[in-house]
């Protein structure tokens, strides 16, 4: 691993084109931490990241001589990525999930002090949405799509798009109430070394 | 709750975005293995498809067609056995081709094949040589020899080499018992030049005259088709596996 450290990932772009093993082999050794961990944002779970992982690079390599070079090799790895959790969805939901509006809940504007909360916790948050809400998200709020270029990918207008967001938005934000309630009443019942879910817990709530 | 600061849905994303963006998560080996394995299968399938048919096919009419040779002998019921000592003798057929040997009579089942040979591209001549011949089996060798030069007088010296291979390949002396009709039928089968002239277009159409030749049945080992986009496999009868395009 020292070695590949010392090898960029464009410097491996010609000998990916000329479909090295070795060469191939090193690229994946170089991003795969980075690209399994886009791929958990996208997937209900470690098992599927994987599978999304591997059909990712198999397609990395297949079409590595379509890369022109006006981008970054990484970046245009990490939308292949992307791209490859979009279809996954897609073969899997075959259309957008329509969501009842009694599933959705109406949470009231309130801080929560996420600086504390672990990324372990905020993935699992992710990856308890439900596939729409979850692949909306994640394209928006982390990989920073815009409305009309998810609308576009996803074949949904932008209306649908927004109000998927807003809905997505709206169940982690119950889901951090709950947390934040729960660790509240944690923090006052339990005084033992246990682990309280979230460091929020123990961190100052600003006033007015 | 009224305490507690308004969070906007962009810091929300933001706050997101700042912690999972640049999350990384080792994977296992299993999918490395995975993936070194598909590019191996891709490759493995994308090489050279229609060369690997070709091959495969050609490779399989060759081994039908020794294995059919083989067994061509007890197959062919008008041959008869007891006369290969004949063709043992004939270790030097050149000599026995020879043009000023036509009248002796060691050289009689050279000149007979040669008769066959000529017979078969004139129909007329068919049962003038095959009763010559057998009449030439009872005992006037040397007479037989002469009505034959009328027939073939032109052609002989060309097609003496061909005629010897036959004499070789097949066990035809004058003494021969094969009936007249039978003998005649076998010709054409053998004589694949003239057929060949026939029915040959493409290479496909050539493997299906050949194999049509060796295999007899109905569904054949391989079949070609020509089409408007080329040559194509139609038909596969590998015993168990068997493969027919509609027609």
């Amino acid at each position: 691993m020292n070695l590949s450290r010392k090898v960029s990932v464009d410097d491996l772009l010609d000998g990916c084109r000329r479909a090295e093993p070795r060469t191939q082999e090193l690229l994946y050794k170089m991003l795969a931490s980075k690209m399994m961990g886009v791929c958990m944002r996208y997937a209900k779970d470690r098992f599927e990241a994987e599978d999304m992982l591997q059909i990712g690079f198999v397609k990395v390599f297949q079409k590595v001589g379509e890369f022109r070079s006006d981008g970054s090799f990484e970046g245009w790895i990490r939308r292949i990525m992307v791209n490859t959790a979009i279809e996954v969805y897609r073969k899997n939901q075959r259309m957008m999930s329509v969501v009842d509006i009694e599933e959705v809940f109406d949470v009231p504007q309130a801080t929560f002090d996420m600086k504390g909360l672990e990324v372990r916790d905020l993935l699992n948050m992710i990856q308890q949405l439900s596939p729409g809400y979850r692949l909306i998200f994640n394209l928006y709020a982390i990989e920073g799509y815009s409305h009309k270029e998810i609308a576009e990918q996803l074949g949904i207008s932008e209306g649908a798009s927004k109000s998927q967001l807003s809905r997505a938005r709206a169940t982690l934000k119950e889901k951090l109430m709950k947390i934040e309630k729960q660790t509240r009443t944690a923090n006052f019942v339990s005084v033992g070394p246990e682990r309280v879910p979230f460091t929020m817990a123990v961190l100052p709530v600003k006033v007015d | 709750m009224k305490n507690m600061h308004k969070v906007s849905d962009e810091d929300f994303d933001k706050l997101f975005q700042e912690k999972l963006y640049a999350y990384e998560a080792a994977p296992t080996e299993a999918v490395w293995k995975g993936i070194a394995g598909q590019l191996k299968t891709i490759k493995r399938e994308g090489a050279f498809p229609i060369l690997r048919l070709a091959a495969a096919s050609l490779a399989g009419i060759i081994g039908l067609g020794i294995w059919l040779a083989a067994n061509k002998e007890p197959i062919r019921l008008s041959g008869n056995p007891t006369k290969s000592p004949v063709i043992q003798k004939a270790e030097n057929p050149m000599a026995l081709a020879k043009p000023e040997s036509r009248q002796e009579t060691k050289s009689e089942p050279v000149k007979l094949n040669l008769k066959e040979k000529i017979a078969t591209k004139e129909e007329k001549d068919i049962e003038l040589v095959t009763k010559t011949k057998s009449a030439a089996s009872k005992a006037n060798v040397a007479r037989v020899a002469v009505l034959n030069t009328d027939a073939g007088s032109k052609t002989s010296l060309v097609k003496q080499p061909e005629a010897v291979e036959k004499s070789l390949s097949v066990d035809r002396s004058e003494t021969s018992e094969v009936p007249v009709l039978a003998r005649v039928e076998e010709m054409p089968q053998e004589e694949e030049p003239i057929v060949r002239d026939k029915k040959i277009k493409s290479v496909g159409s050539l493997v299906n005259f050949v194999v049509g030749k060796i295999d007899k049945r109905k569904s054949k080992i391989i079949e070609f088709e020509d089409g408007d986009e080329g040559t194509k496999v139609s038909g596969l009868n590998l015993g168990l596996l068997k493969f027919k395009a509609k027609e």
